[in-house]
């Protein structure tokens, strides 16, 4: 599937922190639709029921695909190795507060390499 | 008697019916066989057995049933016959005969059969020996002589388990029941074989057809009916997992086949599916078989549909018997969901909304169906599943109503109309119920075709569905998912014009956004229920204009809704002109910070204020007038002058928790509590009174419980007297910042308290928490006077100075008048010739300077003061300031005495740079007995300054000696080149003198002792010294008191230094014993002499010896120093107190009453002789 990709990290109180969305390079230079990406949080926040329903029945912080909505598949990577790496680097900035939305270029840019590498490829 | 051939569809039947059916050839006396029939059928099942199964797979313990057909030659199945079901797995063979018979003819039957058996290569097979007599056959003892005997060796002599004796069947003893249970096992184990044998090759039958899938001409079909059958298998051994995994199996090898289609692989087979176009027939668990569906998927017309609703129809009744109902509800929606994607690979041409009717027809069924099955108790692991089916459908329903034209706002246009029908079409026939009870819920084909009636059933069929989801969702506490529903229901309820029932759902998930941060949904949110406010009829619009504010403001929506609420709300703002809205400044404007130039100012000056905002609002906004309120504090709280606190600021998190190295910075509670008085009714006539804490939600704030740090409180406006303002700003997108001041007219210390952005009649408040703050203070006029010339005001002439004048906290307006007031002695004289003087230009925070003449007389003292006082209108007290005046000329006047004779002298000494010159010295003494004689030169000008004094000498002749005091005044003209008058000042000096005639002369000599005549250094010497009273006065004291001078190193003096004396009549002589400390010539030792004072002699007199003038003091030894100390100190230990007395106990006599005659008298000492090398070097101090 072609489709774009939304990635999402939430917090201990299931904020957002970190968001990014990846869109297949051929498709880079279309105009966003507003809507759709609305449809996209709305659909990962929905998910985070199911993830709290999940995280306690399994050990494996990688949850697979936790919800269907529609035709779209909400993978869940509750956590993604490197992902982790570059978050817990992160999160021992001492003047990162946790919980609070990540604002680092350096970040983004892991993130944004990340998912061309795994996701839209 | 070979029994009819049998029937496969009765075997096929009791399958669908009973649980496990096998067939099972019979042959030989059927007659028998019909008498132990209803035994065996009843007698099989009764048992397990456990099959042990090839592959090393499980052991699974099996029921067997089994049904029983005649023999018949015919349907032996060939050795290809693949067949697994409807197929005689084992053949029996029944007789009981007598010997004779056997020979004769059942022997015969026996070996056709075994034959024909043997013929098709069917190893499974069993002779029975049927005894019904045991007595008859134990009658004959002969050995291997009965029918089993002869049957085993004749048919069963390699395999002897295939013969079997069953006794005395019919019988109901032990005997009997045993020998049934040993066939039964025996039976069971041999089934068993047999089963086990086809199974295995069916498998492996099975397993070459599937690795042949990839050949052209394979199909699926033919494959799904092979695999089928082992499932039916199965599924009659009881084995209903192992039947379901076939499905499983096959399920999964179809989905592969697409998934390989759509990546674009030509599967032949396949296409066959993608044609099909008029079928979206929903799913139907009704029964556990569809034949006419499996029919149509064996004569290869299945469309992809049917083969999905069968396939998924049987894995469910697999399921059911299985009694996992939840298990159904799980893969409900793997099902609908894969299909659909199925739907999509095949590139079905199907009209739109076909899909979405068919996955709501099927979710539909499986729930209706799971909700048969449901049990109060499991309910909420069950709604686990079926909530996300009941919103799946929901949403599926809500498309097809979209394209069918079915929601409220729409209107059905005709082809919608033709679609409706076209999918209603598409949907099949209902199926016949040939249910015992006409079931209550309405089946899904006949709910769907009622929703899609008319507009009306649609939406109620679609609400009832919203809100089921919904229930069910929030039932398993999933209620972000609830939400969603929620936002849905808004949206639909707002189409349909109900904002009152949609207002409650968008409130709802706003705020869950909202808490948990998703800011952009929560904004999205917004947006929708501030248009749904706009329909309320509702008279408070404040919720709205705050809505309206965060829709501005929100940096995630689009710039049109966001532009339109801004034209709302400015079209709302210049409506409403009288009645002010007061709105929160966020999330509109945000203050960033806010800074306060000078920090102390004063009275009339101009506090600036700068502050920076940031600007939410997409485009610029003019707004009428930005003010700022201030709030007056108590000076004292502000320690620190100007200084901010640095401290950290609240981080805003919300977290609870204890996260390790994580401890999140709360605001802190502030430590005083704010308190204004309220009174309620006029001021004057107050009904109430009482304090009202201003910052209780700061102060009362709970830390620990509170869920959010958000407050939604309405910002009221607070009145206050001191509000800075500024008219007519342009508000630009972004940060901007603008400078804010007003003229503070009282003094105190001020916070900045409230901001307020109006726009036409709302009123943007912002209470500001600061720690800024700003003091205004009074500061007095004062001035300065210097000199033009020189570095100091001069008393005594006329200088030119400038006045410099600060007002402080006051301002000067041109054209105000500054009247001076001087103090006696002292004139100002300014340009205009009087005291007033006029300020030429406007003076504020500065200082404004005045040039006027001064003249303060002079007094004999360094400094005069002048004092000024200055007085204006626009000051509140008059300034009043010191000017200091150098006195320039200071006068002394000393008397001089020579025996008799008396001389004055004035003593002038100068005090300043510049030269004065005086002239016309003169001396009055006011007494005509006194002439005055000057001894100065006449006409003579004499110049003063720092570093020239000057003085003027007179003689005194008293014509009588009774004259002690006279009163004199010198008189003198000065004049300074710095005066800018220009003439002669007089300068005059009164004194007086008292006491001054000569009373007593004292002459001292000192004569050598030794016959050499002179005086040599350390060889005593004789000092006399007389005292004579010069007038004939007898009032005069006789007795005195003289001191020698011993501080000198020229003398040492033997005996006392000091000592009384009595005058005998007018006279006293002295001789002391005196030694010169050094040569040459040498002063004579000074004599003071003093006033005895009457009381302390008395006293002195009791205590020491009676003093009397050491007139005989040559026989006193010379003491060395040390001795004359010690003595001196004994006696001051002695009587201190007599000492002081002493000290003071004599008095001074007047200046010129004593006459010194021998002050200026010498003695040539020699120094000493040669002889001797010892120097001595005496010290005697005489302590006085």
């Amino acid at each position: 599937m072609s489709a774009n990709y939304y990635f999402v990290i939430v917090g201990h109180h299931d904020n957002p922190i970190f968001e990014m969305e990846y869109s297949p390079t051929s498709r880079a230079n279309e105009p966003k639709k507003e809507d759709h990406r609305h449809l996209n949080q709305f659909v990962a926040h929905e998910a985070l029921d199911l993830v709290d329903e999940q995280m306690w029945t399994t050990n494996n912080m990688y949850l697979k695909i936790v919800d269907k909505f529609n035709e779209w598949i909400g993978k869940l990577l509750l956590s993604q190795v490197q992902m982790d790496e570059a978050y817990i680097k992160h999160a021992m900035n001492p003047f990162y507060e946790i919980n609070k939305p990540i604002v680092s270029p350096a970040f983004e840019k892991k993130a944004q390499f990340l998912g061309r590498k795994y996701l839209t490829g | 008697m070979a029994g009819a051939a049998s029937q496969t569809g009765d075997a096929y039947s009791s399958l669908a019916s009973g649980p496990t059916s096998n067939l099972l050839g019979g042959h030989g006396d059927m007659s028998l066989f019909s008498t132990l029939q209803p035994q065996l059928l009843k007698g099989l099942p009764q048992e397990s057995s456990e099959w042990r199964r090839s592959y090393s797979r499980a052991p699974k313990t099996v029921y067997l049933e089994a049904s029983y057909v005649p023999y018949d030659e015919d349907i032996l199945p060939k050795e290809t016959d693949k067949t697994l079901v409807s197929r005689p797995y084992f053949h029996i063979f029944w007789t009981c005969c007598d010997l004779e018979s056997y020979k004769q003819t059942v022997r015969e039957e026996l070996a056709e059969w075994t034959n024909a058996l043997k013929n098709q290569n069917i190893p499974d097979w069993l002779i029975v020996v049927v005894i019904m007599d045991e007595s008859k056959v134990k009658s004959k003892l002969l050995p291997r002589s009965s029918v089993i005997d002869k049957v085993r060796s004749d048919f069963c002599s390699k395999t002897s388990d295939r013969c079997i004796v069953l006794s005395e069947p019919l019988k109901q003893d032990s005997k009997s029941q045993e020998s049934w249970s040993a066939f039964f096992q025996r039976l069971r184990s041999l089934l068993l074989q047999a089963f086990n044998r086809h199974m295995v090759k069916f498998e492996e039958n099975m397993r070459t057809l599937r690795e042949n899938r990839n050949d052209p001409q394979w199909n699926f079909t033919n494959f799904f009916l092979v695999q089928e059958e082992l499932a039916f298998m199965f599924e009659m051994l009881g084995l209903y997992e192992d039947a379901l995994i076939q499905y499983d199996e096959l399920d999964a090898l179809f989905t592969q086949f697409v998934v390989a289609h759509a990546a674009g692989s030509i599967i032949g087979w396949l296409t066959r599916f993608t044609t099909e176009k008029t079928n979206w027939a929903g799913l139907s668990l009704h029964k556990s078989i569809n034949q006419d569906k499996r029919n149509t998927i064996k004569d290869k017309k299945s469309t992809l549909i049917d083969l999905r609703n069968y396939l998924f129809s049987r894995q469910c009744a697999l399921l059911f018997l299985m009694d996992k109902h939840l298990e159904v509800a799980k893969r409900a929606m793997d099902f609908l969901h894969n299909t659909v994607q199925e739907v999509g690979y095949l590139q079905i041409d199907w009209p739109p909304g076909a899909v979405d009717c068919w996955v709501f027809l099927s979710g539909l069924e499986v729930l209706q169906k799971c909700d048969s099955f449901t049990e109060a108790s499991q309910t909420k692991s069950y709604s686990l599943h079926t909530a996300s089916l009941w919103d799946c459908i929901r949403k599926k329903l809500f498309a097809v109503g979209k394209l069918c034209g079915l929601l409220p706002e729409s209107q059905t246009s005709s082809e919608q109309l033709q679609l409706v029908l076209e999918l209603t079409a598409g949907m099949g026939i209902e199926e016949d119920l040939d249910d015992e009870k006409p079931s209550s819920v309405q089946r899904p084909r006949a709910k769907l075709r009622e929703a899609l009636s008319s507009k009306d059933s649609f939406q109620k069929i679609y609400l009832e569905l919203s809100e089921l989801a919904m229930g069910t969702y929030k039932h398993i506490s999933r209620f972000r998912s609830a939400r969603l529903i929620g936002k849905d229901l808004a949206e639909f309820y707002m189409s349909q014009g109900n904002p009152q029932k949609a207002e409650n759902f968008l409130l709802d998930s706003m705020k869950s956004y909202h808490q948990e941060g998703w800011y952009q949904l929560a904004d999205a949110v917004t947006l929708e229920l501030a248009e749904c406010q706009k329909l309320l009829p509702n008279k408070l619009k404040y919720p709205l204009f705050i809505l309206s504010a965060q829709v501005v403001s929100s940096s995630t929506l689009q710039k049109a809704s966001r532009m339109k609420y801004l034209d709302n709300l400015m079209d709302v703002s210049k409506s409403v002109t009288d009645s002010s809205y007061t709105l929160k400044t966020f999330p509109m404007i945000t203050v960033d910070s806010l800074s306060i130039q000078e920090k102390t100012i004063l009275v009339e000056q101009d506090i600036v204020i700068d502050i920076e905002i940031t600007c939410n609002i997409p485009t610029e906004v003019d707004c009428d007038k930005i003010s700022l309120s201030l709030k007056k504090s108590l000076p004292d709280i502000r320690e620190k002058q100007g200084k901010r606190l640095l401290s950290k600021t609240d981080s805003g998190g919300i977290m609870k928790e204890q996260v390790p190295n994580f401890t999140p910075i709360k605001s802190r509670t502030p430590n005083m509590i704010e308190v204004k008085s309220h009174i309620e009714g006029s001021p004057s006539k107050p009904s109430a009174c009482s304090i009202v804490c201003v910052n209780t939600q700061d102060v009362l704030h709970r830390s620990d419980s509170v869920k959010s740090q958000k407050r939604d409180s309405l910002q009221l406006k607070e009145e206050s007297s001191y509000t800075l303002s500024t008219p007519n700003i342009t508000l630009k997108p972004g940060s901007c910042s603008f400078t804010i001041s007003s003229k503070m007219l009282k003094p105190g210390t001020y916070i900045p308290n409230q901001l307020c952005i109006k726009i036409g009649g709302l009123d943007f408040i912002k209470t500001l928490v600061t720690d800024q703050y700003f003091q205004v203070s009074v500061q007095d006029p004062y001035c300065t006077v210097k000199p033009v010339k020189g570095d100091k005001m001069i008393a005594g002439i006329t200088q030119e100075a400038i006045l410099t004048l600060n007002p402080g906290s006051f301002i000067l307006e041109p054209d105000d008048e500054l009247t001076l007031i001087t103090s006696s002695g002292f004139k100002v004289t300014t340009d205009s010739g009087d005291n007033k003087l006029r300020v030429a230009e406007r003076v504020k925070n500065g200082t404004t300077e005045f040039c006027v003449r001064m003249f303060q007389e002079r007094s004999n003292t360094i400094v005069v003061e002048g004092k000024l006082t200055i007085e204006c209108c626009r000051f509140q007290l008059p300034l009043r300031t010191v000017v200091p005046f150098a006195s320039p000329l200071l006068l002394q006047h000393k008397i001089h005495t020579a025996g008799t004779r008396k001389y004055i002298q004035i003593y002038v000494e100068g005090n300043t740079e510049s030269e004065f010159a005086l002239t016309d010295a003169d001396l009055v003494i006011d007494n005509s007995d006194v002439e005055v004689t000057s001894l100065n030169r006449p006409n003579r000008n004499m110049c003063v300054n720092e570093i020239q004094t000057l003085s003027y000498i007179w003689q005194i002749k008293c014509n009588t000696i009774d004259i002690s005091n006279i009163t004199g005044c010198f008189t003198a003209m000065y004049q300074n080149q710095e005066d800018l008058e220009d003439t002669k000042h007089k300068l005059s000096y009164n004194f007086d003198v008292n006491n001054f005639q000569t009373l007593y002369t004292v002459k001292v000599s000192v004569t050598p002792l030794s016959d050499t005549k002179v005086c040599k250094v350390g060889s005593l010497a004789i000092m006399d010294f007389s005292v004579v009273q010069i007038t004939n006065n007898t009032d005069l004291p006789q007795s005195l008191v003289y001191e020698i001078d011993g501080s000198t190193t020229m003398w040492a003096v033997s005996g006392k230094s000091t000592g009384n004396i009595t005058l005998k009549n007018g006279r006293c002589d002295v001789k002391m014993n005196v030694m010169p400390l050094q040569a040459g010539y040498i002063h004579v030792p000074r004599i003071t002499l003093y006033k005895q004072m009457q009381d302390v002699w008395q006293r002195q007199d009791s205590k020491e010896a009676p003093s009397q003038p050491s007139t005989d003091s040559n026989d006193e030894v010379f003491k060395p120093e040390e001795e004359v100390q010690k003595a001196e100190d004994e006696v001051s230990n002695a009587s201190e107190d007599s000492l002081t007395r002493k000290q003071s106990s004599r008095e001074e006599f007047f200046r010129g009453q004593v006459y010194y005659a021998s002050s200026a008298m010498q003695v040539n000492v020699y120094p000493e002789n040669k002889e001797s090398d010892i120097e001595i070097e005496l010290e005697v101090e005489i302590l006085e």
